[in-house]
C-alpha cells in the first residue's frame, strides 16, 4: 500500500498537464516513504534523488514555459520558489555523495529529510501556490 | 748444599787427636814400666823397646784408621741423609710455593732457597742479594710496612710476621706471608735472621674476588629500586613439615579451618634485614625500628598473600609471586608485587629474600585507563545507539507525517491508519530491543560463562549493523559453532573495537570495495577468530605499536588509543588467548584486494559431554 493516494477533490488543479506531473510527484513520495520503511542503502536514495532533480527540472520548465506565454503577475515569487527547491536538491545530493563521514548524516536521515520537504512542497506549493495560476491558465484555455 | 761447619769438624779432629793423645799417653806411661818389670837385661829391654816401638806404630795406626773410617762413613751417611732431607726440603717449598731466608748481619750476606728466587720472578744471578735489594722487590705501598716490621723486630729482638705483596720483575703482584725469627751470639746480639715467605697470591685473590662480591651485592641490596626484605622461613618450613607427616593432604582446608595457627605461622617468620629503599618506601628512618614493629606494614590481604605462600611452598613450587597491599608509617596504602625464589633445601629457609616491588603508580594508571577505555567504549555505544535509532525513528517520523498528511487530504483510510501504526509499532519494539542490547552489553559480567561464538557475533553485529548497512559496508561470515568459557561482553567489547576499526579504514576507500571477512574455526584446542577488511592494511612504520596504551592515528576523530590496547589487555589477560595482525593480500570474487587481518586465539575448554 502507497503511503499517498491521489485525491482528485482535493489535489487536481483541473489541468491534466500539470496533475499528470503532480502525480508524478506523489509516487516520488511514496517510493521514499518506502525507502525509509526498508531501510534502504544510499545509493536507492540516490537514484530517487536524482528522479526528483529530474522530475523537478521538467516539471518547473513546462510551469515556468507557461507563466512566459501567458505572462503570470506572480511569476517570479513562484519561479523563486522553484529555484530554492532545485538548490535543496543539488545540496543534499552531495551531501549523500560526500557520505557521512564527512557530514553525519546517514541517507535515511537525508531520505527522512526529503520526505518532510516534499510534504510541506505539497501542501504550501502545490496545494496553495499552484492554485494561484490555474484561473489564469483555465481562463486562456489550458486544460 | 752446605756441608757440616766448622764447629764439628774441629771437634771430630779434637776427638780423634785425643783419643791418639791418650792410647800414646797410656802406653808410653805403662809399656815401659811393664818391660822393665818383665825384663832386667838391658840388652833384651833395648831390643824389646825397638819392637814395643814398631807395635806401638802399628796399633796407633790400626786405630787412626778405625778412626777416620768411622768419622768419614758417618760423614758420607749424614752427607747422604741431608741430600735426601734438602731435596725433600727443595720440592716441598716447590709444592708449597714456600722459600726461606737468612740473612748474615755482620756481612750483610742475604741468602735464598731457590724457590724465592721463582717467587721473586728473578734468576739468581739477576739478583744482589741484599736487604736493600730485597726491599727493590716489595710493592712501594708496603715497603714502608715491611721495613718498620723487621727493623722494630730488630729492635725488639722478637720475631715478627707479616703479610705484604711483592712486584716481580714482569710486573705481576704476588700476595706473600712472611716470618722471621733472629738468632743471638753469645753477647746476646742479634747475628742472623732467619726467614720463611709463603706466596699466598691464590688464596688472597680468590678472598678479593669473594669480598669485591660481598661488596657488589651489599651495594645491589642497598641501591636496587626494588625493597628487599631478607627474612627467616625456617620455622614454617619445619611446621610444613610436621603436618606432612601428620598426614595432612589438604593444607588449604586445614589453614582454612586453623586461622589461629596460620597467624601463628604468619608471625613465626623474622625478618632479618631490610635495605635502603625498604626504608624510604615505608618512610621509615631505621631499619629496628621498622623490622620489630613489621606487621604494622602489612595491609588487609596480607594473611591471604601469606597462605598463597605457605601453599606455594607447601607444593614445592619453584616461585612465588603475588599482589599485595602495604600501608607506609604515614599511613598511605601501597600495592606491591611480592615475590621469592622458594628454596629447595632447608638450610636455605633460614633466609629468603623476598622482593617487594612497588606498583601503587603503575596500578593507579591502569586504574585510570580502564576508566578511560569504559567512557570510550561507552562513547562508541552511544554513537552506535544513535545510528541503530535513526531508522526507526525516521520511520515513526514518516509514519506521523503520513497520518497528517493523509488527513489533510482527505485520503486517510482504516487501511493507511494500521499500515502506519504498525510501522510505528515496529519501530518502537526496534528501538526497545536496541536499548536493551546495548544494556546488556554494559551489563558487567559477574561470572565466566559458556558461550557460543556464533552468538556472540550476531550480538555483536546487531549492535553495528545500522552504520553498516548505511555505508556500503558488507560483512562476509564464515563462522563455525563453537563453545568457549568466559566473559562473553568483553569478548563483544574486542570485536566491536576490531570491526570499528576496519569501518573507519574502509569508509576511506571507495564504497564498492568495502568488506570485512569475519571467520572462526576451531584448530586442536583453540578457537581462532579472524577480522579482515579491505581497507589497505596497516602501515609497516607502526603496525608493531598498535596495541600500546595511546596510540592512535585517529587524534582529529576522537581516537583515544585505548580500544586496541583494552582488546589486547581482555583477550591475554582475560581470557588467556593471543592476538596479533599482520597485513594480507586476497583475491575475493576474482578481485585482489590488501587488508589488516587481526587473529584471535582462544583456549576452548573441553565439552562438559
Amino acid at each position: 500500500m502507497n503511503m499517498l493516494d491521489w485525491n482528485d477533490d482535493k489535489m487536481s488543479l483541473g489541468i491534466k498537464l500539470i496533475d499528470e506531473q503532480h502525480k508524478e510527484l506523489l509516487n516520488i513520495i511514496n517510493l521514499l516513504a518506502n525507502s525509509i520503511t526498508n531501510n534502504s542503502q544510499k545509493k536507492d536514495i540516490l537514484t530517487i534523488v536524482d528522479k526528483l532533480i529530474d522530475y523537478a527540472d521538467y516539471h518547473f520548465d513546462v510551469e515556468k514555459e507557461l507563466f512566459d506565454k501567458f505572462n503570470y503577475e506572480e511569476k517570479d515569487h513562484h519561479i523563486n520558489e522553484h529555484n530554492s527547491f532545485a538548490k535543496k536538491f543539488s545540496d543534499l545530493k552531495v551531501e549523500i555523495i560526500h557520505d557521512e563521514y564527512y557530514t553525519n548524516k546517514s541517507p535515511i536521515d537525508i531520505a527522512e529529510e526529503v520526505f518532510n520537504f516534499l510534504i510541506d512542497w505539497l501542501l504550501n506549493h502545490i496545494l496553495y501556490e499552484d492554485r494561484k495560476f490555474v484561473d489564469l491558465f483555465k481562463e486562456k484555455g489550458i486544460e | 748444599m752446605e756441608i757440616h761447619n766448622n764447629t764439628f769438624i774441629n771437634k771430630q779432629s779434637f776427638k780423634i787427636t785425643l783419643i791418639y793423645f791418650i792410647i800414646s799417653f797410656l802406653w808410653i806411661l805403662f809399656s815401659d814400666k811393664f818391660v822393665n818389670i818383665i825384663f832386667d837385661n838391658s840388652n833384651t829391654i833395648s831390643y824389646i823397646q825397638t819392637i814395643k816401638g814398631w807395635l806401638f806404630i802399628t796399633i796407633t795406626s790400626i786405630i787412626l784408621y778405625f778412626l777416620i773410617n768411622k768419622y768419614i762413613q758417618k760423614e758420607l751417611k749424614n752427607n747422604q741423609a741431608l741430600e735426601k732431607a734438602n731435596l725433600l726440603l727443595v720440592e716441598g717449598q716447590k709444592i708449597a710455593n714456600m722459600g726461606n731466608w737468612e740473612l748474615d748481619l755482620i756481612n750483610n750476606n742475604l741468602i735464598w732457597s731457590d724457590q724465592i728466587y721463582v717467587l721473586f720472578g728473578v734468576k739468581p744471578q739477576e739478583f744482589k742479594a741484599t736487604y736493600e735489594g730485597f726491599l727493590s722487590y716489595v710493592h712501594p705501598e708496603d715497603r714502608q710496612k715491611v721495613n718498620d716490621a723487621y727493623t722494630n723486630s730488630l729492635k725488639e729482638e722478637k720475631p715478627y710476621f707479616i703479610e705484604h705483596r711483592i712486584i716481580q720483575k714482569n710486573g705481576s703482584v704476588k700476595y706473600v706471608e712472611e716470618s722471621c725469627i733472629h738468632k743471638f751470639n753469645e753477647e746476646n746480639e742479634v747475628v742472623k735472621s732467619i726467614g720463611v715467605v709463603h706466596d699466598i697470591t691464590n688464596k688472597r685473590l680468590i678472598e678479593i674476588e669473594k669480598n669485591n662480591q660481598l661488596h657488589i651485592n651489599e651495594r645491589l641490596f642497598n641501591n636496587l629500586e626494588i625493597s628487599i626484605w631478607n627474612e627467616d622461613f625456617s620455622i614454617v618450613f619445619k611446621e610444613l613439615q610436621k603436618l606432612k607427616l601428620e598426614g595432612i593432604k589438604d593444607l588449604n582446608t586445614y589453614l582454612e579451618s586453623n586461622s589461629d595457627y596460620l597467624s601463628y605461622l604468619a608471625h613465626s617468620i623474622k625478618v632479618l634485614s631490610v635495605n635502603q629503599i625498604t626504608l624510604d618506601m615505608f618512610h621509615v628512618k631505621d631499619e629496628k625500628d621498622f623490622i620489630t614493629s613489621i606487621s604494622k606494614s602489612f595491609g588487609d590481604n596480607s594473611l591471604d598473600v601469606f597462605k598463597d605462600e605457605l601453599l606455594a611452598i607447601w607444593d614445592k613450587k619453584d616461585y612465588f609471586r603475588a599482589e599485595a597491599d602495604f600501608i607506609t608509617l604515614n599511613n598511605k596504602k601501597l600495592k606491591a608485587i611480592v615475590s621469592f625464589s622458594i628454596p629447595k633445601i632447608e638450610e636455605d629457609f633460614k633466609s629468603i629474600p623476598v622482593s617487594i616491588l612497588d606498583i601503587t603508580e603503575i596500578k593507579e594508571k591502569e586504574e585510570l585507563i580502564l576508566y578511560q577505555s569504559k567512557m570510550a567504549s561507552m562513547g562508541e555505544m552511544i554513537d552506535n545507539i544513535a545510528h541503530q535509532w535513526r531508522q526507526p525513528l525516521s520511520i515513526i517520523s514518516t509514519s506521523a507525517s503520513g497520518i497528517k498528511i493523509n488527513n489533510e487530504l482527505d485520503t486517510l483510510t482504516s487501511e493507511k491508519i494500521d499500515l502506519c501504526m504498525s510501522h510505528i509499532n515496529d519501530s518502537t519494539q526496534h528501538l526497545s530491543q536496541t536499548i536493551d542490547d546495548f544494556r546488556n552489553f554494559f551489563k558487567p559480567n559477574k561470572i565466566k560463562k559458556e558461550f557460543y561464538i556464533n552468538g556472540t557475533f550476531e550480538k555483536t553485529l546487531n549492535l553495528l549493523a545500522s552504520q553498516f548497512n548505511a555505508k556500503n559496508i558488507q560483512i562476509i561470515k564464515n563462522i563455525d559453532e563453537i563453545s568457549i568459557i568466559g566473559f562473553e561482553n568483553e569478548l563483544i567489547q574486542v570485536l566491536v573495537n576490531l570491526i570499528n576499526n576496519s569501518r573507519d579504514e574502509l569508509l576511506k576507500k571507495d564504497a564498492n570495495e568495502r568488506y570485512i571477512f569475519i571467520s572462526s574455526t576451531k584448530v586442536n584446542n583453540e578457537v581462532c577468530i579472524c577480522i579482515k577488511d579491505t581497507a589497505g592494511g596497516i602501515n609497516k612504520n607502526i603496525i608493531n605499536k598498535i596495541f600500546d596504551a595511546r596510540f592512535t592515528t585517529k587524534e582529529d576523530a576522537g581516537g583515544t588509543g585505548i580500544g586496541l590496547y583494552m582488546s589486547k589487555k581482555i583477550v591475554v589477560e582475560h581470557m588467556k588467548g593471543t592476538i596479533e595482525v599482520n597485513n594480507e593480500d586476497f583475491i575475493y570474487k576474482e578481485k585482489s584486494y590488501a587488508g589488516a587481518n587481526f587473529k584471535i586465539k582462544l583456549p576452548v575448554f573441553k565439552d562438559k559431554s
